[in-house]
This record gives structure tokens, sequence and C-alpha cells, in this order.
């Protein structure tokens, strides 16, 4: 994982030098900049496919989920900043490549410091990494735990159904449990996992975006990023992102 | 001519005052008596997404039983206990209808980040009467109100429920919610938009104070009345800001899960405490019945040996008043001997209250055991992460400002 990164860190200083360079090559830096799209769209896929199947066999712990989440988490901006940059060199997307239709300026995360070697800086990085780990195993327990207050939520109809045989008070308890029936699409769900929305009232999701109740953690993430987002192109194109990769997931 | 009074008389009549106002308000706060229905008021223009504040209503503190024997009869702590996370429910579910608030969440006791916090205690209930002590502060230490609500329900509400094909579905105590919510809603309006986002701004800034002290308790500052206002309000871009933020999401998160468990104990309680509800109410309406009656069978009796004596002594020997005489004493000892016989039958509902009060209390005592466990355990998951975050928080500080911190 990290030498694809250093390899693509180094592309990346490469380019630079052109681009900004008296005189760039123009040729040179489009076949650059369409290299790393191609690299950095064929690590997300491959990543997302490995990180998939493993998550299915079960063979990842909670630490390594949440550190591969956030890897692909990172190649999927890494794709979108690609984007950008090709839009604002005047480059098409080859065809068959994923990317936003109107790219819009992508402030990357700093996953990795990609600048110099100062301690301070990598101190401060690897305890954002251990921040970041910590955070994704506190998902995934509570992923889990909504999983099973989901497998532990009593049969709605059932308890109308004894409520309603009690008469009066049964027709209470139906009452309540039509309410509870509304909660699942209002503002909290019992049964929602992680990548559920606090609020709803709060939350920035576009129309038609599925309601992230059942989330992996890629696609938390995701959610996240957008949810935080406040460029608004930006933010239009990660909802694009969550919204693909669910699809690719259901 | 004015009289020069003492100064104790000429206060006096203040002190009567003085005693006649701390009579009728109690220490609990002010009195609202719920009569008649209450319409649950919503609001009519969506409130943008800045202005709305997030609830947190605490699980309710169960109060003490009754210290009359004969009212705390059957009543249990077990049952108040259930009580105590089955109402809460009930406002969070009321308010949440509102469109006034974010969301509306259960809580523990003792949590801190909430924008507006609720809390209650059950000051009665026995299924006919439920009297609450509602108290509301929001984050800035504020206090909008403290206030104790009451619901008397009217005899037979039970039964005429049972009766009617299109009977209200709602909770039989709807308008005592409804009641705080519109009160909350009330006070709410109050506020300005500046006032809003000072509270909001102000959770934010405690719950990162409380995670990170070294970064973020100066950005807060607390007046002489324990009240807090923003000092300083950290850039959007401040990465340990964004650090708290996204730690933040997870509290809410845990919130979540929490009120997940919170909503399957009252699923499956619903229906048992419903049907203790009506039962016991039906047997303490007809309870209160037979003692009526035993009461006035024991007056009349006595009234008709009493007339009896008054007869005898101004007879003179009158066949018919000797008569008269003899029927009401015999008339009024059969009376009083009823009168004695419905006394025995009250004692059958007595025990039948009772039996219902233990039965409920058996079916409820596990379910509070289970989500009291599950939530114990969940939160003190939580405590343990969020102390570990504290202590990486510090280290990133340090790594990043080189300042240990105070």
């Amino acid at each position: 994982m990290r030498i694809i990164l250093n390899i693509v860190v180094v592309k990346t200083l490469l380019l630079a030098l052109i681009l900004h360079g008296p005189g760039a090559h123009a040729q040179v830096a489009a076949e650059l900049l369409l290299e790393r799209l191609r690299a950095d769209h064929s690590a997300m896929v491959s990543a997302e496919q490995d990180f998939r199947m493993r998550r299915e066999r079960g063979g990842l712990s909670g630490t390594e989920a949440a550190d591969y989440a956030g890897y692909v988490a990172s190649l999927h901006r890494r794709v979108a900043e690609d984007c950008v940059a090709l839009d604002e060199q005047g480059i098409d997307i080859p065809p068959g490549l994923t990317c936003p239709e109107d790219p819009a300026v992508v402030i990357a995360p700093a996953a990795i410091d990609q600048a110099g070697e100062q301690t301070g800086q990598e101190v401060t990085a690897a305890l954002d990494a251990e921040l970041l780990s910590g955070l994704g195993d506190f998902d995934e327990m509570l992923l889990r735990e909504q999983e099973r207050i989901k497998a532990a939520t009593p049969n709605t109809a059932a308890s109308a159904g004894a409520g309603g045989g009690g008469g009066g008070a049964g027709s209470a308890g139906a009452s309540a449990s039509a309410q509870d029936d509304d909660d699942s699409e209002g503002s909290y769900s019992p049964g929602a996992g992680p990548g559920s929305p606090h609020s709803p009232g709060k939350s920035s999701a576009p129309p038609g975006t599925p309601d992230g109740s059942d989330d992996d953690v890629v696609a938390r993430q995701l959610r996240e990023a957008a949810e935080k987002e406040t460029d608004p192109e930006l933010k239009k194109k990660l909802w694009e992102e969550y919204r693909k990769y669910k699809e690719g997931t259901q | 001519m004015r009289t020069h009074l003492p100064v104790s008389a000429r206060c006096l009549p203040l002190l009567y005052l003085l005693v006649a106002l701390l009579a009728g308000c109690s220490t609990l706060g002010p009195t609202e008596t719920v009569k008649g229905p209450v319409a649950l008021n919503k609001a009519i223009a969506e409130t943008p997404e800045n202005q709305l504040l997030d609830v947190w209503i605490e699980l309710f503190d169960p109060g003490e039983l009754p210290e009359d024997e004969e009212d705390a009869a059957g009543l249990s702590m077990d049952i108040r206990e259930a009580e105590a996370r089955f109402i809460p429910e009930q406002l969070r579910a009321t308010m949440e209808t509102t469109g006034y608030w974010g969301a509306v969440r259960v809580v523990p006791q003792d949590i801190t980040g909430s924008e507006l916090l609720v809390d209650g205690t059950i000051i009665a209930s026995d299924g006919e009467e439920l009297v609450l002590q509602i108290r509301a502060y929001d984050a800035t230490g504020l206090q909008w109100f403290e206030r104790v609500y009451e619901q008397e329900l009217i005899e037979g509400v039970y039964k005429a429920r049972n009766l009617l094909s299109n009977a209200p579905t709602e909770d039989v105590f709807q308008s005592l919610y409804n009641t705080i919510a519109n009160d909350l809603a009330e006070f709410r309006r109050t506020l300005t938009e500046r006032q809003v986002t000072t509270i909001r701004q102000v959770a934010e800034l405690r719950f990162a104070a409380d995670l990170s002290p070294e970064a973020f308790a100066d950005d807060l500052q607390q007046d002489d009345k324990e009240r807090y206002s923003v000092a300083h309000y950290p850039a959007a871009n401040d990465p340990m800001y964004q650090r708290v933020l996204a730690i933040r999401e997870r509290d809410y998160l845990l919130i979540d899960t929490l009120n997940g468990h919170i909503d399957n104990f009252c699923r499956e309680m619903e229906s048992p405490y419903n049907e203790w509800r009506k039962a016991r109410s039906e047997e303490a309406a007809a309870l209160r019945k037979l003692e009526r009656e035993a009461m006035t069978r024991k007056v009349l009796g006595i009234a008709a040996i009493l007339g009896a004596i008054a007869l005898e002594a101004g007879n003179n020997g009158n066949y018919s008043s000797t008569i008269l005489r003899d029927t009401l004493v015999l008339g009024g000892a059969y009376a009083i001997k009823t009168g004695f016989d419905k006394d025995s039958e009250t004692d059958i509902h007595r025990d039948a209250i009772i039996e219902l009060d233990e039965s409920f209390s058996s079916e409820a005592r596990p379910l509070v055991v289970e989500v009291e466990g599950e939530t114990h355990e969940l939160t003190g998951s939580a405590e343990a992460q969020y102390a570990e975050w504290r202590a990486l928080l510090k280290r990133i500080y340090v790594s990043e400002t080189g300042f240990a911190g105070s």
C-alpha cells in the first residue's frame, strides 16, 4: 500500500516541476496526468475489490478494516483530484475511466506528508492515523451493536397486534408502534448503522441519496467527507462518488 | 391619625402572604395541571438548519413511591424504573414531530455536549395520574424552566377507549406530553437567531473542551452565574477542531445506538405497560366505588339507629312508633352489616391491584436490567475510548504546537 503511494508521490512532484517550470511541456504533463489517473483509478478499483473480498471472507479485524477503508477512501479522493487536474489542463478523460463530470477543486487530506520530512509533521500524521484507526474501530463497534439491536428489535406487527387485542390500551400500543415505524424514516433509526446521519434535518445529502443505514466503512468515510466538505462543487462530486460506490455494493 | 404598630405587627400581613405563596409554589416549581385534550403545537414554517437545536432528554429520575401505604399499595420501584425510561421516550417521540427541533434523543444521565437538555422526575404515576417535574437547560447554562406537570385521567377512560371503534390511538397521557413540548417550543420561540447560534457553538465548544482542554478550554468563558459564552470560535479549517468534530460525530452515533436499545425496551414494554395501566385503573375505580358504597351504607345505618334512639326518647308507648323504631334499628343494623360486607369486597380489589402490580413488576424488571446492562456496557466502552482519544488529542496538540498545554 505504502509503495504505491510513494510512487504516486514521486510522480506528483515530477508533475509539479514540469507544470510549474518555465515553458512547461504540455504534452509530457498531459501524459503524466493521464498516467496518474490510470494508476490511481486502477489502484482504487483493485483496492475496492480486494477490500470487499476480504471483508466478505471476514479476514479483516476492526483496525485493519478501518485502515484499509481509509486507504480506499483516500484513493477515491485522489481520483477526484486527478480529474480536477486534467480538467484544468483541458485534457479529456479517457473512456472507461469513471470520473466526475464537472471536476472541481479537491482539497485532499494529507494522509501522508508529501511536502517534507519534518519530524513534527510526521509525528502528527502518525497520531492522526492512530486517531483515524480508533474512529474506525469505534465505527465498527457501533455498527456491530446496531446490527445486534436490529436483530433484537421486537416484531412491530406482533406488538401492535398484542396491543390491539387489549382494546383501548392496545390501541395506544398500535399507535406508538406506528410512531416507531415513522421513526425509522425520521431523525433516528434504531437499526441504522454508523453511516446514518445523526440528524437528517442537518444532513446535506442531495435528494435520492441512500440514507446510509447500511453503509460499510468505505461508504461511511465517503459520506463523512461529503458531509464535511464546504466547497459546493466538491461536495457534489463526493456525493456522486458515494452514490456510485453504493450502487456498486448493492 | 396614624397608628404606630410595632414592626413585627406591620409585617404580619406580608408574612402571611409569603407563607401563602410558598405553600402554593412548592420547591418543585410552579404546577401546570392538564385538563382536557391539549393539541400539539407544530411549526408552521420550516426552521433553517442552522437554527435547529438538538434536544437530549435524560432518562428520568424514578422518584419515590408515595409515603401513604394505601397509595403505595402494589406500586414498586421496578415499575418506576421502567417508567423512567418509557416516559422520556414518549416525550421524545412527541417533540420529534413538532418541527421545532433538530435531533431529539433520549440519553443516559450526566452526558455532556447537549444543546438543550431536558430532565425529569416522576413525582407520581399509577396509571390514572401522572405527575412529572420537568427542567430544561441549554448549553450556555440558561434554565428555560422548571415546572411540575400533572394530569389525572377521567374515570373510565380506558374502558371508553375499549368500547369506541374510533378511539384515540395516542397515549392516555399524550396531552401532558403535548403540554411539555408546547412549553419548550414556546420558550424556543423567544430566542433570537444569535442566541441559538451561541447555544450551538457553546455546546460544540463544551464538548471540545471536555475532550481537549489544552486546545479549547480558553475558547469558552464562564461568568459568576456559571453561564457559558464563546470567547473565541475556532476556524472551520482548524485541524484540531476538525478532529474533535469527527469524534463528536461518533458521539452522536453512540447516542443513536443507545436510543436503539431504549427504543427496543419501550417496544417490549409498551403492551404489558398499557395492559397494566388499564387493568389497574379499572380495579382502582371498582375499589373506589365499593368504598363509597360501603361508607354510604354505614352512614345510613348509623343514621337509622340514631333516629331510632331519638324516636325511643320521644315515644309515649305509641305502638306505631315502636314498630318504626324497631324497623329503623333493624334496617340500620342491616345497612351497617352490608357496609362491612362491602368493605371485605374492597379487599378483593386491593389484592387484585397488588397482584397486577407484582405481575407487571416481574415483567418489567428483567427488561430494565437488560437495557441498563446494555447502556452501561456501551457507555463504559465509549468512556474508555474517549479517554484514549483525550490522551491522543493531547499528544497531537503538543506535536502541533510544541506546547504541553495547561
